[in-house]
């Protein structure tokens, strides 16, 4: 079988990127880093994309910012116009919505803001696991098909979806038009602290863009990809699964629930992948 | 009502305002355009009536809130009030805003004319005939209660507002021009257009500099 290359885009700052690569090498996935001072059109031989997390530029002006202003930036957004499908995990969720690309409802026009968590009596950097689950009237491209709620881990100070859009509020109000929200094991949305960890409106935890194929995704499923990854006393079946792998004595690589969303790009096999 | 800011600005090159710079003038800007790109905070504070400056300046420094002398500069001026409100409810900005130094570590700038304008001298931007100064006041929408945070403070109940101060210098007289470009290179509407400012979390008001231009201290807001 051909592999399917995604590429792995790096900017200064970022610092998961070897980590994504690790994932998607584990999904089954041919990939390579491309770094930010390489040519764009690189990007043509790749058939998938991930941005990953960490601090691009140091967050300077605005966490994402001015990587989104960025050559290669400029040729993803040609790529992902393509049809191609582009994962933004956390600062790359951030570059997303910079860039446009999400929700991307009109060419590189900016709707959507990442700004700082809001809770109560905390401020700055939040980090731990959460549950999330996925909206079940969307086409994004990455949560197709996951239909349980999944235990991942966050990290992040700005992951609070901001819109003064309309038309946006309007369709983020519905749970399940949202591609991922926050919620309790038992499904239901999280509205407050620290189940929704960032006071993001209606737990929105992932919003995609164009015609699905694009998502801006703050929780990291590369950090959860494997099943010994997943605390011992999380909630809900994740972590009976996890117990019975234990037991069985077969956790050493046993997939964990943020593999499901990289795995997505090995869909691209059935409609012609490279 | 009156009102204090304390300006501050870091001792050290300012890697943001540098790196915003470089992203401007790479992507959005004709060569020369963008003469020089400044970053300082602004910490509004309103509702300080009878209080004394130095007491401000006191709490700030014993407690390190907003600036730590061996790091920063700073200035505390006295504001015309009306800026928080104008920030929550789109209402005009004050002009003229900031008019006479308090208390500053800059004694560099203190001027017998305790009248003439305490954000000129503060930026101090070199005369220029063939450029314009535009400022951009910049706050975050859906900020908690507007209050100051715990400490020891001389008017504990004072309202209180952080703001980013961008200031572009841009090549050309036309104060009007100048002000609609300064907006449209530093409002992010686009991916090809805008950077400083987040028009879905911020707002912001766009001013020129008193005593730099004809047609001084004119204050748009959005």
């Amino acid at each position: 079988m051909t592999q399917l290359r995604i590429a792995v885009l790096q900017f200064p700052g970022l610092n998961c990127e070897e980590e994504t690569l690790r994932v998607l090498r584990f999904a089954g996935l041919d990939s390579a880093l491309v770094r930010w001072n390489e040519d764009p059109t690189r990007l043509r031989d790749f058939a998938g994309f991930v941005i990953p997390g960490g601090f691009s530029y140091q967050d300077r002006v605005r966490a994402g910012a001015i990587a989104s202003k960025s050559p290669l930036i400029e040729g993803l957004v040609r790529e992902a116009e393509s049809g191609k499908p582009v994962l933004g995990i956390c600062n790359g969720a951030q570059i997303l919505v910079e860039s446009g690309l999400v929700p991307g409802r009109e060419a590189g026009r900016v709707d959507v803001a990442m700004t700082r968590n809001r809770v109560p009596h905390r401020e700055g950097y939040k980090s731990g696991w959460v549950h999330v689950r996925a909206g079940r009237q969307t086409n994004c491209f990455f949560t197709e098909g996951l239909d349980e709620v999944f235990p991942i881990v966050v990290g992040h100070a700005e992951g609070r979806f901001l819109t003064q859009d309309p038309e946006l509020i309007d369709r983020l109000a519905d749970p399940d038009r949202r591609a991922a929200y926050y919620c309790h094991p038992d499904g239901r949305v999280a509205e407050d602290y620290p189940a929704n960890p960032n006071g993001s409106a209606g737990g929105v935890a992932g919003l995609e863009g164009l015609d699905g194929q694009v998502l801006a995704f703050m929780p990291h499923p590369e950090r959860a990809a494997w099943l010994w990854q997943v605390p011992e006393d999380i909630e809900g079946p994740w972590g009976e699964r996890r117990a019975a792998a234990v037991a069985r004595g077969n956790i050493a690589d046993a997939p964990g629930p943020g593999l499901a969303l990289v795995q997505a790009f090995c869909r691209l096999r059935g409609v012609g992948g490279s | 009502m009156s009102a204090y800011a304390f300006l501050v600005r870091g001792r050290g090159s300012d890697l943001v305002a540098m790196t915003a710079a470089q992203a401007l003038r790479s992507h959005f800007t004709r060569e020369g355009e963008l003469v020089s790109l400044q970053r300082d905070e602004v910490h509004l504070l309103e509702g300080v009536e009878g209080s004394d400056p130095g007491e401000w300046t006191d709490a700030c420094t014993a407690h390190a809130h907003w600036f730590n002398p061996n790091k920063h500069r700073f200035a505390l001026v006295e504001a015309a009030s009306g800026g928080i409100q104008a920030a929550r409810r789109a209402s005009p900005w004050p002009s003229p805003w900031l008019e006479m130094r308090l208390h500053t570590d800059r004694p560099d700038i203190l001027s017998t004319d305790h009248r003439r304008d305490a954000l000129t001298e503060w930026l101090g931007l070199e005369e220029n005939p063939e450029t314009t100064a535009v400022c951009l006041a910049v706050w975050e929408h859906h900020r908690d209660d507007g209050g100051l945070p715990a400490g020891p403070w001389p008017r504990p109940q004072a309202q209180y507002l952080p703001l980013v101060l961008w200031t572009l210098v841009l090549r050309g007289r036309d104060v009007t021009a100048a002000m609609a470009r300064a907006e449209e290179l530093a409002i992010t509407r686009h991916r090809r257009q805008g950077l400083l400012v987040h028009p879905h979390m911020q707002g912001w008001a766009v001013f020129t500099p008193p005593q730099r231009v004809s047609g001084a201290g004119r204050i748009q807001s959005p």
